[in-house]
């Protein structure tokens, strides 16, 4: 492709440890958790009782025009949206009158707004349902809303595409301003916690179960029995660089390398391998990279599968890269985690500190990798690589640099 | 760089291949009848296009006790599409073949499950048959795909943007191969919606008829093998067509209604043409989005005039939606299918239920029998609740 250079000028993550990328860069570096009992809904009766909740947070403040009803996925995207705007010192009458793109992802959407509109069907029957509900309902509500509330008549796509739907986003992104269709685009995702993909999370076996009090989300330890949900929202402004130039943007950071592959079926490939090493592949210095940011959440299989591919592409360079998985204060957000793993590696190359693994004790035997257990550790920062894989196989992988 | 088609499946209701589909659309046949695959008592709307014959073979799906039905659908046109491009028999990277499905409602007949507040019935797996990336895990099993692999919700422009996103994938160096496609099964949940949206006809999708009077939904899968053609090439695939357009946007207007005279859907046209360096004069078809709604007609016609001019009175429309219904996340792959079809048979199939032309939808369309006419380009238009547009453009391949 072209000699395009995409970088990142603005981010807006609504989290569990706070809203606003200093906040939640501030929090992460301090492993000050998200993670609490859950509160918005019963879990009575459950195996799991834990999760990475967004409190205290009234959407009036992030809208421009009042809002007859808004799904809780789509209240944390309007945030996000109005929190990365603000953070890139973009206008809104700019990027209304400038074809400005958009680009989401989130695993399951409005599921909220679903089981409600859904509840009236089965309980009342079809006259009974509130119509005003079902457009609330749809995959790609939040991101048209958006649209609506900020004339974003660009390039639009909403990925569903579980765990790595946002990086989905800021990939097509990255692409679509390569390929010269955009010069600017919002990117990102959102996943709001309900009741209904609570009760399904926790039947699925994939969170951590309570036993007797022990809920813990433990990235790469030993011990590690499942994560635990998170709710979040992150969108970045992506922007060709001398777009950014020439508006006297503040760039955070640069993308330099994408990967996207998925797992061979036939188990000869690995997707996160292929992805990280495509991602690593515009590098032109041979050092490895300072820091990697881990989708790694907790979860036995999930945790190691990962950590083997890292190792794979490390090789016998592994002592020279920090690992770090913030899902264990973050909770795993799912649609929402690459983008919110973006946004915490700009904090780190910003500020030269690399955030905590909380609740990582012990490494798995046979993980030999550096983590960053219980402590933020400072160093030089260059070069990050942020990892995104979703539990279905699909991988994606990005290269930050300063 | 070139993208060629080289293998097509449709699952709909008047075909589950893609021979019988595109025979039953141009002899002008209906798929819409009454539903059968759930029980419409309360509901004001009762018909629509149903999958009722469809076997998964068991090579498909070894553990086909847990395939969702709509994921079936995605399966079986996947199948098709595959064995038609021949990529099986083939030595190809595997990293560099990728998947881009889409879907409205995923996997929903599962997730209507786990949305019943009263259901006792939901299993571990549930959430993840839901999910609606799961359907893309099996399709990428059926050639070990293992290159990108995504899917998009777009509400009703999604299979059109799955072909588009697929486009822009491999023209960014990402695959050179990718199987999109879309898929959405009738569920209770999208029909109490959908009723609810005033937007169904209780009689026929008359699409640009004077007495239209809405749409009617149907269920289905349509799955296109897009590729680089010096790897179709190498590799001696068939080539049907060569895509050559594509673009998606949003209106950025409103949730439920058409943009004023159809601003967006023009606006998406005309970078589907820009983006393929395309003069709007070698348009000679357009497969039109064609609902049957009485807005979504008018709209669609006038942004038509706005990006064709002069030009759009020689056009030839049609809508395949009187005959399939509205597939809603596999409409834009299947309309795809069946303008490129149109190209290789120089047919546009018909319109079907028109009796009174609507002075407000005046274009030249084939009304109620198929149309013989030699085509070189044809766009294929589509919308979707939110506000999504997506236009894709095909080419004779010579």
């Amino acid at each position: 492709m072209n000699k395009k250079r995409i970088v990142i000028t603005g981010a807006g993550p609504v989290t569990a440890i706070g809203c606003g990328r200093e906040t939640f860069n501030k929090a992460l570096v301090k492993g000050h958790t998200g993670i609490s009992p859950v509160s918005l809904f019963e879990t009575e009766g459950l195996n799991s009782h834990m999760a990475a909740e967004i409190t205290n947070f009234d959407v009036e403040e992030y809208l421009e025009t009042p809002k007859a009803y808004l799904d809780r996925s789509s209240e944390l995207a309007f945030a996000a949206i109005s929190l990365a705007m603000e953070d890139a010192n973009l206008d809104p009458e700019y990027i209304a009158s400038s074809n400005t793109g958009l680009l989401l992802g989130s695993a399951f959407g409005s599921m909220g707004t679903m089981s409600l509109f859904f509840s009236d069907f089965i309980r009342k029957g079809a006259r009974f349902v509130k119509p005003i509900l079902f457009p609330h309902t749809y995959a790609n509500t939040a991101i048209s809303l958006l649209a609506i509330e900020y004339n974003l008549t660009g390039v639009h796509l909403n990925f569903s595409s579980g765990f790595i739907a946002s990086a989905d986003a800021v990939l097509a992104g990255y692409d679509l301003i390569k390929l010269g269709r955009t010069n600017l685009v919002f990117a990102g995702g959102y996943e709001s916690l309900t009741d209904t993909l609570f009760h399904a999370c926790d039947q699925s076996g994939m969170l951590s179960p309570c036993d007797n009090g022990n809920e813990c989300c433990a990235p790469f330890d030993r011990d590690r029995n499942g994560t635990i949900p998170g709710e979040a929202a992150a969108i970045i402004v992506l922007e060709e660089l001398e777009h950014a130039r020439a508006r006297d943007a503040y760039i955070y950071g640069e993308i330099t390398g994408c990967g996207t592959a998925s797992n061979s079926h036939k188990k000869t490939s690995n997707g996160l391998t292929t992805a990280m090493k495509q991602a690593l592949q515009s590098r032109a210095s041979r050092k490895p990279v300072d820091c990697i940011f881990a989708a790694a959440n907790g979860s036995p299989g999930y945790d190691e599968s990962e950590a083997r591919a890292i190792m794979s592409v490390l090789q016998d360079k592994s002592d020279d890269t920090y690992v770090t998985a913030t899902k264990s204060i973050t909770g795993e957000t799912m649609g929402a985690g690459a983008v919110l793993q973006i946004i915490s590696a700009l904090g780190a190359l910003e500020s030269g500190l690399i955030p905590p693994t909380t609740n990582l004790t012990t490494p798995q035997d046979g993980l030999d990798l550096n983590f960053v257990q219980n402590k933020v550790i400072k160093r030089d920062i260059h070069s990050v690589l942020i990892n995104s894989m979703d539990p279905g196989g699909a991988a994606i992988s990005f290269l930050l640099t300063r | 760089m070139k993208l060629v088609i080289t293998g097509m499946g449709v699952v709909s209701p008047i075909g589950t291949d893609t021979g019988t589909f595109w025979n039953a659309l141009c002899a002008g046949k209906s798929g819409i009848s009454d539903i059968t695959g759930f029980d419409t008592e309360g509901f004001v709307f009762t018909k629509g296009g149903e999958i009722t014959d469809l076997h998964l073979p068991d090579e498909l799906a070894p553990e086909k006790d847990n395939i969702d039905p709509a994921t079936a659908m995605m399966l079986t046109a996947a199948h098709e599409a595959l064995t038609d491009s021949h990529l099986q028999e083939t030595n190809f990277d595997h990293n560099t073949a990728g998947v881009v499905l889409s879907t409205n409602f995923g996997g929903i007949l599962t997730g209507e499950r786990l949305l019943n507040p009263d259901s006792t019935d939901t299993t571990p797996s549930n959430l993840a048959e839901y999910s609606y990336i799961h359907a893309a895990d099996h399709v990428a099993a059926l050639a070990d795909m293992s290159g990108p692999r995504t899917v998009l919700s777009m509400s009703c422009s999604s299979g059109s943007t799955a072909i588009a996103h697929a486009a822009n994938l491999i023209c960014a160096g990402r695959a050179k191969i990718i199987l999109a496609g879309g898929y959405d099964s009738l569920s209770r949940f999208a029909w109490s919606g959908l009723s609810a949206l005033r937007t169904m006809t209780k009689d026929a999708i008359r699409p640009f008829d004077k007495n239209r009077n809405g749409t009617l939904f149907s269920e289905g899968a349509g799955a296109l093998i897009i590729e680089e053609l010096e790897h179709a090439e190498k590799r001696g695939a068939p080539v049907y067509a060569e895509l050559t357009g594509w673009a998606f946007n949003n209106n950025a207007y409103h949730m439920t209604a058409p943009s004023k005279e159809g601003a967006g859907s023009a606006e998406v046209m005309k970078s589907a043409l820009a983006c393929g360096d395309i003069n709007p004069n070698s348009i000679d078809h357009i497969n039109t989005h064609g609902t049957g709604t009485k807005y979504n007609d008018i709209t669609e016609t006038q942004a038509i005039k706005t990006v064709f001019g002069k030009h759009a009175e020689h056009l030839v429309i049609t809508s395949n939606k009187s005959e399939t219904g509205h597939m809603m996340g596999a409409a834009g792959a299947v309309e795809a299918i069946a303008s490129i079809q149109s190209i290789r048979n120089g047919v546009v199939p018909p319109t079907i239920n028109y009796n009174e032309p609507d002075p407000d939808c005046d274009l030249d369309c084939a009304v109620n029998n198929k149309r013989e006419m030699n085509i070189q380009s044809v766009l294929s238009n589509s919308a979707g609740i939110g506000g999504c547009n997506a236009a894709v453009i095909f080419k004779r391949y010579e």
